[in-house]
């Protein structure tokens, strides 16, 4: 009588001894008898020796070092998102990528090993023993950032407000009327620098407004205009000049000027699919007469698109800029856009403006 | 957030500080030593920057962020917190490189190569097994969920991410026990094809499904 060991049994036997998986409820009897089985059979002896090595040749397929970083590999900041469930768009392409990537799998695991809830024994009592982990630290650092803060008490308590008041805010027109409003009361209070900058939010929304109530076809006459501009005068990569359809998508985004640092203070833009254009506001620290340069260029350094023009009145009027970019110059990075005026000694910058792209 | 944008009360800031303290230190400890400095000081005065920049022009990143997606507004602090970390080491590092620093090479140095370095031995050897398995996978599974399937079982033997980890990350949709399924099923199926065609079993030992059969 020749008895020889099914696959259940293997993986039964297997389980019983690596813990490899959910380990099912087997049948100690018949467990037991397989193990008799195994202990006199060659053939199962040299079959269980295969699936042990199936199971060695998995442990090796993880990198035992991080792997360069390729050409089709996403921005390094992408696997934080992910691992914080912050991203929802296009995850899916890039946990693709990450599961067969040596350098982008590295990261992904390692900020998900930063970020997971669960502390060990050792962390614990770390951060037990942390001087920040005292009631009075925290209260120390309370009160700083209370003081780092300005007050605000601009509106009246909730409850001070009659049904109509509010009914009244949600119109969109008397939304920009109380938010302009609100800008002149502030002046009162506000030191000249926060006065301005409300102000400028001010005539961005009321042109934002506007431009939203523009057709269509307006908007394929603006689209043909830049693009007649940035043809005749692109100095660098020549891109191929837009073409207006009907149903152009645009993503948009409002920058202000500055070189910030860290993905907190970093603006982003988000390019959902179908999108053909990216409409980049830029409000400007000044109105520049004469020609302004605007260049795009990667975190790198790399100038991937600039033109020259003159603004139109229209923008300088709300003291802003509009940029109207195809997508496809947007791959998913760091980017800067660079304004220069010209001087009699060539172009000298004004103004910086930073922000990310992702889609 | 709101309480201490609108009220003046120290209360209402010590309660802020106190509900995040926990998830910005373990991040930070957790980067902070993989970077090489954890020590007390640098961690707390890496807390005392996070909360700094997570409140400058009263909290203006975390409305936004609130307003757009409110459900992961813990995972957008433990970014912020891990940036600030990066940061922060970042421009210690580039401190250092610049403080005159210079490590002078021997002449007949020869640099090492990794023993793991594309194109080495090791690494075809690993690159060869890599095809092997994924011949093999494309066998193990099939049907509509065959793409996410194979994504969770790479995810696990070479990015290593455990079940729950795999259950949690965004487009998965599984809980950490359905991950578990599908992965012993998956490997369950990988090893006996793996192990089947080497372990070349004569005809009339062949098994059937009920276990032990008489020769």
């Amino acid at each position: 009588m020749k008895l020889h060991l099914n696959n259940q049994e293997i993986d039964e036997l297997l389980q019983s001894t690596t813990g490899d998986g959910p380990v099912k409820s087997a049948n100690p009897g018949h467990l037991e008898e397989a193990r008799r089985h195994l202990k006199d059979c060659a053939t199962c002896q040299m079959l269980m020796r295969e699936h042990e090595h199936a199971i060695e040749s998995l442990a090796l397929l993880k990198p035992t070092s991080p792997g360069t970083k390729g050409p089709i590999c996403p921005p390094d900041y992408i696997w934080l998102d992910i691992a914080a469930g912050i991203l929802d768009r296009d995850a899916e392409n890039d946990l693709g990528h990450a599961a067969e990537c040596d350098h982008c799998g590295p990261l992904l695991r390692q900020a998900k090993e930063d970020f997971a809830n669960e502390l060990t024994p050792e962390e614990e009592t770390t951060i037990a023993n942390l001087p920040s982990s005292t009631i009075a630290w925290q209260g120390r650092l309370a009160a700083k950032l209370q003081d780092a803060q300005a007050p605000i008490t601009v509106l009246p308590s909730p409850k001070d407000r009659s049904p109509s008041f509010v009914r009244s805010l949600l119109a969109p027109w008397r939304l920009t009327v109380a938010a302009a409003i609100i800008g002149l009361i502030l002046l009162g209070l506000r030191d000249h620098r926060q006065t301005a900058d409300l102000i400028t939010q001010n005539q961005q929304a009321t042109a934002e407004i506007q431009q939203l109530k523009q057709s269509i076809l307006q908007q394929n006459g603006q689209i043909a205009q830049l693009a007649a501009e940035s043809k005749r005068s692109s100095s660098l990569a020549p891109v191929p000049e837009p073409q207006p359809t009907d149903h152009m998508q645009i993503a948009s985004l409002v920058l202000d000027p500055g070189l910030t640092r860290g993905i907190a203070s970093l603006k982003h833009l988000t390019i959902p699919a179908g999108t053909n254009f990216a409409k980049i506001t830029l409000r400007l620290p000044e109105n520049p007469d004469g020609v302004v340069r605007e260049e795009l260029v990667t975190a790198d350094g790399q100038k991937k698109w600039s033109q020259e023009l003159r603004p139109p009145e229209p923008e300088k009027n709300t003291n802003s800029l509009s940029l109207l970019l195809p997508v496809y110059l947007l791959i998913p990075n760091d980017y800067q856009i660079v304004l220069s005026r010209k001087t009699s000694d060539g172009f000298e910058r004004f103004a910086t403006y930073t922000f990310r792209v992702t889609r | 957030m709101r309480r201490c944008s609108t009220s003046r009360s120290p209360e209402a800031w010590e309660e802020f500080v106190r509900r995040f303290h926990r998830l910005i230190a373990t991040v930070i400890l957790r980067t902070a030593s993989r970077l090489g400095d954890s020590s007390k000081q640098t961690v707390d005065d890496l807390i005392q920057e996070t909360y700094l920049k997570l409140c400058a022009d009263d909290f203006r990143i975390l409305r936004s962020f609130e307003h757009q997606y409110p459900a992961a507004f813990s995972g957008y602090v433990k970014v912020v917190t891990a940036n600030v970390v990066r940061d922060y080491f970042k421009s210690t590092h580039t401190k250092k490189r610049g403080a005159g620093h210079l490590e002078q090479l021997e002449e007949d140095f020869v640099p090492a190569a990794a023993e793991d370095h594309p194109g080495s031995p090791k690494s075809i050897e690993r690159e060869i097994l890599i095809r092997e398995i994924a011949s093999h996978l494309r066998q193990c599974i099939s049907g509509p969920d065959q793409e996410r399937n194979a994504q969770i079982f790479w995810l696990h033997y070479r990015t290593g991410l455990s079940a729950r980890n795999i259950a949690d990350l965004p487009g998965i949709g599984l809980t950490t026990k359905g991950v578990e399924s599908i992965l012993h099923r998956i490997t369950k199926d990988l090893r006996s094809r793996m192990a089947e065609p080497k372990a070349a079993v004569p005809d009339q030992l062949q098994r059937g499904p009920e276990g032990f059969v008489p020769a």
